[in-house]
């Protein structure tokens, strides 16, 4: 090989190299060693908007947008130390003065000596990928209240359906009782006083006492219909694992529980707890209690408001059971007897019947509710369905 | 005890019946109806009257009725029954002029001093609306000039003031004026002042009456 050959191959590896440095679609600066810009390729002036006299004599710090003067000097510090950066983000400006987010690598060019002749700056451009990375917080973030408002359903849901049971159901049979009832007192009140009249008027006497009976009648059938329908409405069952029904209840109370300033423990067992039941029910059987635990940590202050919710296996007596505790006021003594009487309540716009709705639900179940008795404060509750062993 | 007609509306034909019984032996007359739309196929009574209306009715409920009926609040009270009312409920009806809002069962004297307390300002309304019928007829019966100069004396005008705007003399005005109180009977001017005040409060337009041509 000689040299004529060799000196062709160096000056068309050098056009090679400069056709590269034009292509290449990162930013790409030649710097002296004290940082200023001696050469600029193509995809700056193409995507900076610069002509090269734009740049070139200039101070690359000129070129940093200046809140970033003190990354710059960090980098050039490291530069000095460490003879090399790697991706580093720094924002340049662009000639109409936005900023571009690069990520700045800094190499060094030697001659055949090892002296360092310049610097290759190459930069490349993430403002895009910043952008889109903004944009998947902003979509995460909504993805995550677009969750909450969900949870928030969830739990008007649970709550409407509590409500709307119980509310129905009391409204219903108020109404259809109330009827009856307010025809009879009228009817009584009417014959009265046609009774005391100077001259009685017998007919309608006759009629109002005809119709008492007929309403006395009507009211007992609807009362018999409710005794027989709550009879026969065996609830189908099923192997739910209690520790689904815990996690889930947690979930649903998550917000209210947080907006009532109540925290929350699950204790689920560590095996799974599979019992007999109804997993809707149950689910409304917990709710209802551990509603009724957050309405009785109020009287506490915020921080100490507490309601725990457990799952345990219990194989001698072959169940399965939830416990819901609160640290909340507690069950006065007295109030013992009547907890599971449909119609007592202790709160202004109670209608009395959730404990012995619950009561119900949970015996058609085989079931057992418990209040336990027990020193501390607050109120615990078991709860315990027939086990199914695996 | 006030006289007049008292409507009972109510699904229940039990509650119906007891309800008007009842109504009957404090000796009021009593028409039952087992809809809101049976209550408005009829034409609505003449005679002072008043609603004793159950609130939960399917079909149109008694609030419906009561906004339905609101043109004629005052002539025909409302008295509300209900098996197991609302708080907003009540308040709402109450607002929109029920006289009384009573749940099921309701209690003889509580239902009576309600439909009585109905029945009086059905009567108040029912007077009020006479009274004004007989000031439109006796109005009516005046020549359109009459009527001018009534509503001018009715303002305070002087017969010499009203000659001069109608470019009569006074004593035309004078003989016109005698002869609109002898047709609405009025005993001294204050009588034509309340007259046109009543009609003017009722929303008649006499207005039309000050502006004088020729």
């Amino acid at each position: 090989m000689n040299i004529q050959s060799l000196d062709e191959r160096l000056v068309s590896l050098q056009d090679t190299l400069q056709q590269l440095f034009a292509i290449i679609p990162q930013y790409c600066y030649i710097l002296s060693p004290s940082f200023f810009i001696l050469n600029i390729n193509a995809a700056i002036t193409r995507a900076l908007g610069y002509s090269e006299g734009d740049l070139i004599g200039r101070s690359f710090a000129e070129h940093c947008a200046p809140e970033c003067l003190l990354k710059l000097q960090e980098l050039v510090e490291r530069w000095s130390a460490e003879r090399e950066v790697f991706n580093e983000e720094i924002a340049v400006l662009a000639k109409d003065g936005r900023r571009r987010i690069v990520l700045l690598s800094l190499a060094p060019i030697l001659d055949p000596d090892g002296n360092i002749l310049a610097l290759s700056a190459i930069a490349t451009d993430d403002t895009e990928r910043e952008a889109s990375e903004n944009e998947l917080h902003e979509a995460r973030q909504q993805l995550r209240r677009a969750e909450d408002e969900r949870i928030a359903m969830l739990e008007e849901i649970a709550h409407l359906n509590r409500e709307a049971s119980m509310g129905q159901m009391a409204a219903s049979l108020a109404h259809e009782l109330a009827q009856p009832l307010s025809a009879i007192l009228s009817n009584a009140q009417a014959a009265s006083r046609f009774a005391n009249r100077p001259a009685p008027n017998l007919e309608e006497i006759r009629g109002a006492l005809a119709e008492i009976i007929e309403d006395d009648e009507r009211a007992r059938s609807f009362l018999q219909n409710m005794r027989a329908m709550f009879q026969k409405q065996r609830i189908s069952r099923s192997a739910i694992d209690l520790n689904v029904i815990l996690r889930e209840v947690g979930r649903i109370l998550r917000n209210s529980a947080r907006r009532k300033g109540v925290q929350i423990r699950l204790k689920p067992s560590p095996e799974p707890v599979i019992v007999l039941g109804e997993a809707i029910a149950v689910q409304q059987i917990v709710l209802n209690l551990a509603n009724n635990g957050i309405d009785a940590v109020q009287c506490r202050p915020s921080r100490e408001r507490l309601l725990t919710l457990t799952t345990a296996l219990r194989t001698e007596t072959g169940s399965g059971m939830i416990q819901v505790e609160d640290n909340g006021c507690g069950v006065p003594y007295e109030h013992r007897p009547k907890l599971f009487v449909p119609f007592f309540t202790t709160k202004r716009d109670g209608l009395g019947l959730g404990l012995s709705i619950c009561r119900s639900v949970i015996e058609a179940l085989d079931g057992r509710i418990t209040l336990v008795e027990r020193e501390e404060p607050g109120t615990l509750f078991e709860v315990e369905f027939p086990l199914i062993l695996p | 005890m006030t006289d007049g007609l008292v409507c009972v509306i109510d699904d229940d034909p039990s509650v119906c019946r007891s309800v008007s019984r009842l109504l009957r032996s404090h000796n009021k007359r009593v028409e039952t109806y087992q809809s809101a739309g049976d209550f408005l196929e009829h034409r609505l009574p003449s005679s002072p009257a008043c609603l004793v209306l159950d609130l939960e009715m399917p079909g149109v409920s008694g609030l419906e009725l009561q906004q339905a009926l609101a043109a004629s609040r005052d002539t025909l009270p409302i008295v509300f029954l209900s098996g197991h009312a609302s708080v907003s409920a009540s308040v709402d009806a109450m607002k929109k002029g029920a006289v009384d809002f009573l749940s099921k069962p309701v209690d003889d004297s509580k239902l009576m001093s309600a439909v009585d307390d109905a029945l009086h300002r059905a009567q108040q309304a029912h007077k009020r609306r006479q009274a004004l019928d007989q000031d439109r007829a006796a109005f009516k019966t005046l020549t359109e000039r009459e009527q001018q100069v009534c509503v001018r004396v009715a303002r305070g005008m002087l017969n010499k003031q009203i000659g001069y705007e109608f470019g009569t003399t006074e004593k035309t005005i004078k003989v016109q004026r005698g002869r609109v109180m002898q047709k609405l009977g009025a005993q001294s001017v204050a009588d034509v002042v309340r007259l046109v005040d009543r009609l003017a409060s009722a929303g008649d337009k006499l207005s039309d009456h000050l502006n004088v041509e020729n």
